[in-house]
């Protein structure tokens, strides 16, 4: 029977006017994001002698050093500490004796005052002030600029005050590590080719370009397929078809099940399909230098990445929208996706247990292999919810179906 | 005007309750996630723009839901008094605590010392949600749908949250990407969605 | 085993509010009607039996099969609740294939029976309309169907011929009839003619009570001998109305022929007449004689 009214299900989702708006936000905000080209460039070899190899993450002791400055310097300047305590991006701002404190740290570890080094920043804005073309030539400047560091300051005492000031500011700032993040240097012909080499050989090429294409459809898919299984859950209410559907022998677990599947599956597919198309050129693009593509890597990006969050996402809608009969979940996983979303203070990796899940870059095979581990428990663990939801959701629905006291109760004895 | 009174007061009373508790829930719940202490323009414009811009979702999109019910809509249709003056009571009442909702942010921000401009952050904000909330609105109006009226509204806002410079004129959160000029644009297409959506509406006789 | 459903001591409340008290009750094959004005408890009785309510006291037992193994219960009987609906966008057929599915019927059944009931209902030639599409006579129709397709042993219907013109009313009447050979169909209703037309048995609900329990006839009989047709002056029409059970009025011009319920003849000039099972049901439901 669950196979019957799986497909029954499908045929129903898809005379649903909520499921097309659906496919096409999906499609529109998909299409808009991947529609930039800048990836070709990185499948050609890098060659000796170039001028410029790109940025990659560093971890040399006084690149993190800098970057934690630097980072520490933009905020005493602002006033305000960007901090994520339970997840969510809240801005601190400390009042004047913690800015005191925070500015004391930052002098000691540049050795050099707070003025000082307000002087020495405006002074170099405006050197280069009539080189301001374009926002890539300020993104250029922006990395150009360095912070002193004190002569002698050794690493030790730089994590002291980095701990020091993780303490004032609270929980999930900056300066409980995440500085590194932003720490970067300029690639060397080695370090490029074998980041080249990583793209070919071991992410296939378009393992890179599903990344990124997981990146953007994580979002959405965090996002509507709520609206779709809240109207699945409204609609025999909405048709006062509800009462004849309970009447019937079919088990409560087995209605939830075909239902709960049929629209995982209506609403991945597309998800799927859309990623074979965003990876083809990619494809293209690699054959016609000799590059052997992973073609499998949309399905495989596609089902760890994506499929937990539909899961996840659809399994809560059902389980808030049978209990309460109302759009509830409608405000509440909008809550939740907009935290996840927020709560992202980069944008490629961290990914910790956070429902949306980053990597809008092209490439960094070798820092995607550190982290995939974490990905990969993240996600096991939103499959692990999502089957829960759903089989909570079995004896809610059973309780609504024999009039019993719930949460609707009073409704359901009204009704008699 | 009497008859008025008892159709707005009944509408409040008996389906817009959830609604306003939603509305009270967003604006405490507020304090837990974000601090109003302090912020310059930007920190104030992001607090308004990116969250209390979401009130115009919560409190003009539920307007249609006593008529989401067909069979209701069709014996108010049947009487004596047009909708449309019922609809424009409704949204008249859920603009003005837009505004309100809006006014108690700002408020908030004042309160812990952020340094802004009230009278361009307040109209800037109630531009924006008004307009948030007009889509999801017309939505709702066309299709007698209120999940499909929150679907393109949170699709719009989330959409905007990577894409709102290519919006022009329509896009969110302007005052943070440093225009203080479109709101009279946000403010005109929310009056036209408004009535557009009540004048469709009403049509679908 | 026979059809039967045996009903012993059935009370349900709703906080203060006590719907069903103490019912008792054995319905078996064929036709059997409830009867009581709006409000009397049928509807909460009969969700009961279809295992959408839960009873606060007593026995159900359904067939052999106690009304608490709610998959079993609900695999023996068929429904169709007051105000039957579908989704708008799906066709007879579809509706009912959808349905029959729920009630736990193969491909291979539904494809043979799907076709049969909806020639059954005289809804063949309408398959393909959608539901939104569909009069109230032809959605009672479809309910119906769904209701009888997996052949249940139980076929509980909610006030079924609310609302249908007369001749719709007649069609239902004897679908009914013609599928309660062999189980048990359950008709609750205040139209008093369709359990006239169509019941043997029935019991009558008051106020969660059972206030009859017996045959068509012996209600009837309960009211023989008591009832009278009078003419009466239009000037004096309001007080006969205050003081006797007024069943029928005919208005013909400056006076009016009056059916009235009395033990004795309430009026010189007063004549016998037959009763019917409105009388009977007014007497019972009010019990006002001169």
């Amino acid at each position: 029977m669950i196979g019957t009214l799986f497909v029954k299900e499908c045929r129903q989702i898809l005379k649903s006017l909520v499921y097309y708006i659906y496919l096409v936000i999906f499609v529109v905000f998909i299409t808009s994001q991947m529609s930039g080209t800048e990836w070709i460039d990185e499948l050609d070899e890098p060659q000796p002698g170039q001028q410029n190899y790109g940025y990659g993450l560093s971890d040399s002791e006084s690149v993190l050093m800098e970057t934690g400055l630097e980072k520490l310097f933009e905020e005493v300047r602002g006033r305000s500490f960007l901090t994520y305590p339970f997840g969510f991006a809240k801005d601190v701002v400390p009042d004047n004796s913690e800015l005191e404190e925070i500015t004391e740290i930052l002098e000691y570890c540049t050795g050099t005052d707070m003025m000082g080094l307000e002087e020495a920043y405006t002074a170099y804005w405006m050197g280069v002030e009539g080189e301001m073309v374009d926002y890539e030539t300020y993104m250029r400047h922006l990395e150009g600029w360095h912070i002193p560091v004190r002569e002698g300051l050794s690493y030790d005492e730089f994590l002291a005050g980095m701990e020091q000031v993780s303490q004032i500011v609270g929980k999930g700032s900056m300066y409980d590590g995440r500085y590194a993040h932003y720490a970067k240097e300029p690639l060397s012909y080695e370090d490029a080719m074998q980041s080249y080499r990583e793209l070919c050989e071991k992410d296939g090429v378009t393992g890179a370009q599903m990344r990124l294409f997981c990146d953007y459809a994580g979002i959405i898919v965090a996002f509507l397929p709520i609206f779709v299984g809240v109207a699945s859950c409204l609609r025999d209410r909405r048709a006062k078809a509800d009462e004849v559907i309970y009447s019937k022998a079919v088990s409560g677990f087995t209605l939830m099940a075909s239902r709960y599947a049929a629209n995982v599956v209506m609403v991945f597919v597309p998800v799927v399909i859309w990623a074979f198309l965003a990876q083809m050129p990619c494809v293209y693009e690699a054959a016609s230098r000799g590059i052997a593509a992973d073609g499998f890597a949309f399905l495989k990006y596609s089902v760890i990445w994506l499929l937990p969050v539909i899961m996840v996402v659809l399994s809560a809608s059902f389980l808030i929208t049978e209990a309460t009969d109302t759009i509830l979940a409608i405000p509440i996983l909008f809550a939740g996706g907009i935290a996840s979303l927020f709560s992202a203070s980069i944008l490629t990796g961290d990914f910790g247990w956070k429902l949306i899940a980053r990597w809008n870059e092209f490439g960094g095979y070798g820092r995607f292999a550190q982290e995939a581990g974490q990905l990969y428990l993240n996600r096991g663990l939103y499959v692990i919810l999502a089957a829960a939801g759903i089989f909570l959701t079995v004896p809610v629905y059973g309780k609504k179906r024999e009039g019993g006291s719930g949460p609707n109760g009073k409704i359901q004895k009204n009704r008699g | 005007m009497e008859k008025y009174k008892k159709t707005v007061g009944s509408f409040l009373r008996y389906q817009y309750l959830p609604h306003l508790a939603a509305a009270v829930v967003f604006q405490i719940g507020a304090g837990a996630i974000l601090s109003f202490r302090n912020l310059d323009a930007q920190g104030a414009a992001k607090v308004m723009e990116m969250y209390a811009c979401l009130c115009g979702i919560i409190l003009l999109i539920p307007v249609f839901v006593p008529e989401s019910d067909r069979a209701v809509w069709q014996l108010e249709q049947s009487k004596m008094t047009p909708m449309w003056k019922l609809y424009l009571g409704r949204v008249a009442v859920a603009t003005l605590l837009v505004a309100v909702v809006a006014g108690i942010f700002i408020l908030r921000l004042w309160a812990g010392g952020s340094l802004f401009s009230v009278w361009v952050l307040w109209r800037g904000t109630f531009s924006e949600s008004l307009f948030l909330g007009a889509i999801g609105f017309f939505v709702c109006a066309v299709t007698n749908q209120v999940v499909l009226g929150y679907m393109v509204s949170v699709a719009y806002y989330v959409a905007n949250i990577g894409a709102a410079d290519r919006l022009g004129k329509f896009g969110l959160y302007p005052i943070l990407r440093g225009d203080t000029a479109t709101w009279p644009w946000l403010l005109g297409a929310a009056l036209l969605l408004l009535g557009a959506g009540i004048w469709l509406r009403e049509r679908k006789r | 085993m026979a059809a039967q459903i045996q009903i012993h001591n059935l009370s349900k409340s709703f906080g203060k509010k006590q719907a069903l008290r103490q019912v008792d009750l054995t319905i078996g094959e064929g036709m059997f009607g409830l009867l009581g004005p709006n409000g009397a408890g049928k509807t909460t009785f009969m969700k009961i039996l279809t295992t959408l309510l839960r009873k606060s006291e007593g026995e159900v037992v359904i067939c052999g099969v106690p009304v608490e193994r709610a998959t079993e219960v609900r695999r023996m009987t068929g429904y169709l609740p007051q105000d039957f609906s579908m989704y708008g966008n799906m066709s007879a057929q579809e509706a009912l294939d959808y349905l029959a599915a729920l009630s736990g019927m193969s491909r291979a059944q539904r494809r043979e029976k799907v076709p049969e009931m909806l020639e059954k209902v005289n809804l063949l030639e309408q398959k393909s309309t959608r539901v939104k599409a569909m009069s109230g006579g032809m959605k009672r129709r479809l309910g119906i169907a769904q209701a009888i397709i997996h052949d249940p042993r139980v076929i509980i219907v909610d006030e079924p011929t609310a609302g249908l013109d007369p001749e719709e009313r007649v069609r239902f009447r004897n679908l009914l009839c013609e599928i309660a050979r062999d189980r048990i169909v359950l008709l609750s209703t205040h139209i008093v003619g369709d359990i006239e037309a169509t019941c043997e048995n029935i019991a009558v609900l008051n106020k969660g009570e059972v206030i009859f329990r017996g045959t068509v006839g012996e209600l009837l009989r309960s009211v023989e001998g008591k009832v009278y047709t009078v003419e009466v002056s239009a000037r004096e029409l309001e007080a006969v109305k205050q003081r006797y059970l007024v069943t029928g009025i005919l208005n013909t011009g400056s006076t009016a022929n009056v059916k009235i319920i009395s033990q004795e003849p309430p009026f010189a000039g007063a004549k016998l007449c037959d009763a019917d099972v409105e009388d009977a049901y007014m007497h019972l439901m009010h019990g006002k004689t001169s």
